[in-house]
């Protein structure tokens, strides 16, 4: 009678252990590693056309011309840079990094002129060529630049948000705080 | 009767002190036990046959199944709108494109040359307050997770489009309707140029957003972007996949 209460009192008892074990247990990885596996964080495209007016000048070679471009370029937050410490009990702190922007990509075939006037004596097109994809370069980068800028909150405000919805399901009663750099 | 009354309470007296041994007994194992597996649960091939096992005994598994898609659509719709693009558009309005249009506007008496550059911004993306309960599908038993996300759209109801720059505007008066001379610019009527304004205005506002929407119609860009906000999910995600659940993502057309 004594081993067949025992029997079930251990076969309980493993049952119980199983339940107990399965609410408890988390398996919480290491802060550092969470965002390891994720890839860029945020990833966006700006795609931009815009006009560029190039103005040559010369004696009797002065030459206006506007161009049509198209270019494209990425933005993005490196997920292996972003910086997580555990500052007390209670709080996690995140120092995001700045936001990777790559270089502007202008699609070479899709350059219109739109308008042009030439001077009386302009001759050398290769060098009013270089001119304007010198000019079209440049002002592609101020574009990319000039956008940026605009959407730059809004860009970090979202990585924010999917930081802590993250970090949130990993650590559900710590308070989670963003420093900048 | 005194003795079976004295016997009776006895043995109720012996019931209650075994159910207590009984009971003291079980709450001992069931922490050494917990505590056992809590730490072999740790060990790579052990670990996963107690998380197997631990698994088909809970009790609970029901309410966590319903708490998970609540938590995942929370997770979603907390992100609000997801830009996945972010599209620039300049072109210019050149007047000479629209010389019978003017013609009326400028009452047969004017002529104009310009060349004016318009720009207007946008965003693509996706409206994930419009994720729905019933978009996101969990299957327990295969441990996945799948996701209907709603249709990439223009993120911003108006497009606002202003002028950039005037790259060349020159307005000529006509001689009894037919010759033109050259005119100084002051002796047109400025509401004359108001309108003039106002037309390539329009002309730029149609022009442009018609660029702005072609933008979504290119097929590589839409899966470009399809594959963007697939990855932005899966990231947000993350923590699920950790515990073994398999993400997957379609859009509704």
């Amino acid at each position: 009678m004594k081993k067949v209460y025992v029997v079930i009192l251990i076969i309980l008892a493993i049952f119980l252990a199983f339940v107990f074990v399965q609410t408890n247990s988390k398996k919480t990885p290491e802060l550092s590693e969470i965002f390891r596996r994720t890839g860029d964080l945020i990833v966006e495209k700006y795609t931009y056309q815009f006009v560029v007016d190039v103005d040559v000048n010369g004696i009797l070679s002065d030459s206006k011309s506007l161009y049509r471009a198209v270019a494209e370029s990425y933005v993005h937050l490196n997920t292996n840079e972003i910086v997580i410490e555990e500052k007390d009990k209670k709080t996690i702190c995140v120092k995001l990094p700045p936001l990777q922007v790559d270089e502007p990509i202008i699609d070479e075939q899709n350059i219109q002129l739109l308008d042009v006037n030439y001077g009386w004596f302009t001759f050398n097109d290769e060098e009013i060529d270089n001119i304007s994809r010198e000019k079209i370069r440049m002002k592609a980068n101020e574009i990319l630049q000039r956008i940026v800028t605009e959407n730059y909150n809004n860009e970090i405000t979202m990585a924010e948000k999917v930081v802590e919805t993250i970090l949130k399901k990993f650590y559900p009663d710590k308070e989670i705080i963003f420093e900048h750099n | 009767m005194y003795f079976v009354v004295r016997k009776f309470q006895g043995g109720g007296r012996n019931l209650m002190k075994n159910l207590w041994n009984f009971l003291l007994l079980l709450i001992v194992l069931v922490v050494l036990f917990t505590v056992i597996f809590y730490y072999l649960g740790k060990v790579p091939v052990i670990g996963n046959v107690i998380s197997l096992l631990s698994k088909l005994l809970n009790p609970f598994k029901h309410r966590v199944e319903v708490n998970i898609i609540g938590s995942v659509l929370y997770d979603i719709q907390q992100i609000g709108f997801l830009r996945l693009a972010t599209v620039l558009m300049e072109d210019v309005v050149k007047t000479s494109d629209y010389e019978y249009e003017l013609d009326s506007i400028l009452d047969g008496k004017y002529t104009v040359d310009g060349i004016y550059i318009y720009r207007s911004k946008a965003s693509y993306g996706i409206d994930l307050f419009k994720v729905e309960q019933n978009d996101v599908i969990i299957d327990e038993s295969q441990k996945k997770i799948t996701i209907h996300l709603p249709p990439i759209e223009l993120l911003d109801s108006n497009i606002n489009v202003e002028r950039s720059e005037t790259f060349n505007e020159n307005f000529k008066s006509k001689i009894l309707g037919t010759f033109e001379v050259g005119a100084i610019d002051k002796w047109v009527p400025l509401d004359i140029k108001e309108k003039v304004k106002s037309f390539c205005d329009e002309k730029a506002r149609e022009k442009l957003t018609e660029n702005i929407k072609y933008y979504i119609m290119s097929e590589d860009k839409y899966s470009e972007m399809k594959t963007l906000a697939e990855r932005y999910i899966r990231n947000l995600l993350s923590p699920y996949t950790e515990k073994g659940y398999t993400v997957e993502i379609s859009f509704k057309e």
